[in-house]
């Protein structure tokens, strides 16, 4: 705030003005006033020096703002005037100056929060909320701690200083290992220290920091870091007032550090989301050109194949083969897990079938069993194996798969556990024949545990009621009833 | 020519604070005048017609729509700058100014560092 000048005061718009001319012409001739420079600025100049005319001096304060000349006791009455509006103008001045302060507080801090609103990452939001810290509160350095998640330790975030070579030795208000910084963020309360050198906490370059203020970044009931300023001036110092407005710039500064965290932490997921659906569009892409070879044509049976996954990539496998002797290898299976962990057994189960050189139902179980197991990790599967001659005599085992169909019957099977979870099992074959015209479904738990909208079970009595239709009807109806699992279907039949 | 700033309102304490605000542009050669209502903002606005007015809009005798309105649209001043200062802060307020040709309209408690910055930047002084 500039101090007043008798000039301003006497401004002849000003009302102060009006008051002292009017109390100027009634208390007569001869009084003039002028500033301290001798500038007239009411009155007439005094010509000449008469002895019965004095001057009397204005003052405010310390100050003298001018004088009033002319007859003592009139110069001294307005003088005396003079000085009083002088004080009340004075008072009002600093009234005004401090209800100033105040807008620009006001609007500095509106302005604080709507540029952090706008924010999204920590190291802007750091450099916005100390620039307003500094505008609102005199500071020489400045720094923005937070809390490392992962680590618990407090890194710099953003800080200011004095220019290098102006024998500043700070980069910031406080560097991360300070005490000071760690008191504040323990017990979560701002605090002012305005004579750094003497506080026990004061270490190394801290000492030559005269007066600090710091506030918590509080975030609900986390302390995310803290705001600190600083001063070197020799007369620097604190007050309530300063920590006050330090401890809202560091609420607005907390959540939106805590929106911008958020918000790194969702672009984050959202790019772990697409690069996983990316891989899993990959891992789709190569199950199905596995299971596109997993059956091959093979004379005098007809083979038909539906495989709807529930996801882009299924836990289900079938494979077809034909065996040297003619006859026909189906094997249907289903594995524990979803997504890309059930791909990737589904993978290694049937590598293991393109390598395996047994045509026994129960040795292949075994040896799937016995993979799977020497896995650990992979969980377990269930599976039905057969094998088919073209006389329509099979054999079939079976691991805690459902069984087989034909003529719209459940065939009978040994019970087994299923493939993974016991080293060393054996598996039994249950014999059979399929006459000419006969189809023989083998499928997975994903058409009889179909479910509507309601809540009902497709169930077993429909599975049966459909397996006299060909694998595509099979799959889709039940795919139309509410598709919860894979769905595999594979029909076999002799050739006449 | 000096560049002349009037500052109308009814309430002498704001009168107090925008003077007080404005009176650094005064080392530049600026004058500040007052006005303590809309009857007298227009007489002043006739005879010193002022670079720049920051003018109330709640005042006894003429409100400051009605001042704006007649500076800018009957008495052939459009090129005074007008800025509304109110406490109001409405929409309907903000459209009633551009409605009568104000330049700018701020609302109380206003900046004290924007309202410098646009004293200086109306009457071309460095900022």
């Amino acid at each position: 705030m500039a101090g007043l000048t008798l000039r301003a005061l006497l401004n002849p718009r000003s009302g102060t003005y009006a008051v002292v001319k009017t109390f100027c012409d009634q208390a007569g001739p001869g009084l003039s006033i002028v500033d301290s420079s001798g500038r007239l600025l009411l009155g007439a100049k005094l010509s000449g020096e008469p002895h019965s005319h004095t001057s009397v001096p204005i003052n405010c304060g310390d100050a003298t703002l001018g004088f009033v000349a002319g007859p003592q006791a009139h110069a001294a009455a307005v003088a005396q005037l003079v000085t009083h509006l002088a004080a009340r103008e004075t008072e009002q001045r600093a009234l005004a100056a401090e209800t100033l302060h105040l807008y620009r507080e006001i609007n500095l801090i509106e302005q604080l929060s709507e540029q952090l609103a706008a924010i999204l990452n920590i190291p802007a939001v750091s450099e916005s909320a100390l620039a307003q810290a500094q505008r609102l509160i005199a500071a020489t350095h400045g720094s923005v701690l937070l809390v490392e998640k992962s680590t618990g330790a407090l890194q710099i975030e953003g800080s200011f200083a004095p220019p290098a070579g102006s024998g500043n030795r700070l980069c910031g208000a406080l560097m991360p290992d300070s005490l000071f910084a760690a008191s504040v963020l323990e017990r979560g309360v701002a605090e002012i220290v305005n004579n750094c050198a003497g506080d026990p906490r004061a270490c190394g370059n801290e000492c030559s920091l005269r007066a600090l203020i710091l506030a918590p970044l509080r975030a609900g009931q986390r302390t995310a870091g803290l705001i600190a300023l600083a001063s070197t001036e020799p007369d620097a110092s604190y007050s309530a007032a300063d920590l006050k407005l330090l401890n809202t710039i560091a609420l607005q500064a907390a959540a939106a550090v805590e929106n911008a965290a958020l918000c790194a932490e969702m672009v984050e997921s959202a790019r772990e989301r697409a690069a996983y659906a990316a891989e899993l569009q990959a891992a789709s892409s190569v199950q199905q050109l596995l299971l596109q070879g997993a059956s091959r044509p093979t004379p005098g049976f007809q083979v038909e194949s539906v495989y709807l996954p529930a996801s882009e990539v299924g836990g289900d496998f079938f494979y077809v083969q034909p065996a040297p002797d003619g006859s026909l290898l189906a094997i249907v299976g289903d594995v524990s897990g979803k997504g890309l962990t059930a791909a990737m057994r589904v993978a290694m189960i049937l590598g293991v079938l393109r390598r395996e050189t047994s045509y026994d139902p129960a040795e292949i179980l075994s040896s799937l069993n016995n993979a799977l197991v020497a896995q650990g990790h992979l969980g377990f599967a269930t599976a039905c194996c057969i094998r088919i001659a073209l006389s329509g005599e099979f054999a079939f085992a079976n691991a805690g798969h459902i069984a087989p169909y034909v003529l719209k019957r459940e065939l009978q099977t040994i019970p087994a556990l299923p493939l993974g979870l016991v080293a060393g099992q054996s598996f039994k074959l249950v014999q059979g024949r399929l006459n000419n015209g006969e189809r023989l479904v083998l499928l997975s738990d994903g058409v009889p545990e179909a479910r509507s909208q309601s809540g009902e079970l497709f169930g077993f009595e429909r599975t049966a009621a459909l397996c006299s239709q060909a694998a595509d009807g099979i799959a889709r109806t039940a795919q139309q009833f509410g598709q919860e699992d894979d769905i595999t279907v594979v029909t076999l039949t002799v050739s006449e | 020519m000096t560049k002349k700033i009037l500052i109308v309102d009814d309430e002498p304490h704001l009168r107090t604070l925008i003077q007080q605000t404005l009176e650094e542009l005064e080392d530049d050669g600026v004058e500040l005048i007052t006005a303590t209502n809309g009857e007298e903002a227009l007489a002043v606005i006739r005879d010193e017609e002022p670079d720049l007015v920051f003018l109330d809009v709640m005042m006894p005798k003429k409100n400051g729509f009605d001042v704006c309105n007649e500076v800018k649209n009957e008495l052939g001043l459009s090129h005074i700058h007008i800025v509304l200062l109110t406490a109001k802060g409405q929409e309907f307020d903000r459209q009633r100014g551009q409605e009568v040709g104000a330049d700018l309209y701020m609302t109380k408690p206003f900046d004290p560092d924007a309202l410098v910055a646009k004293a200086r930047s109306v009457l071309g002084l460095p900022a």
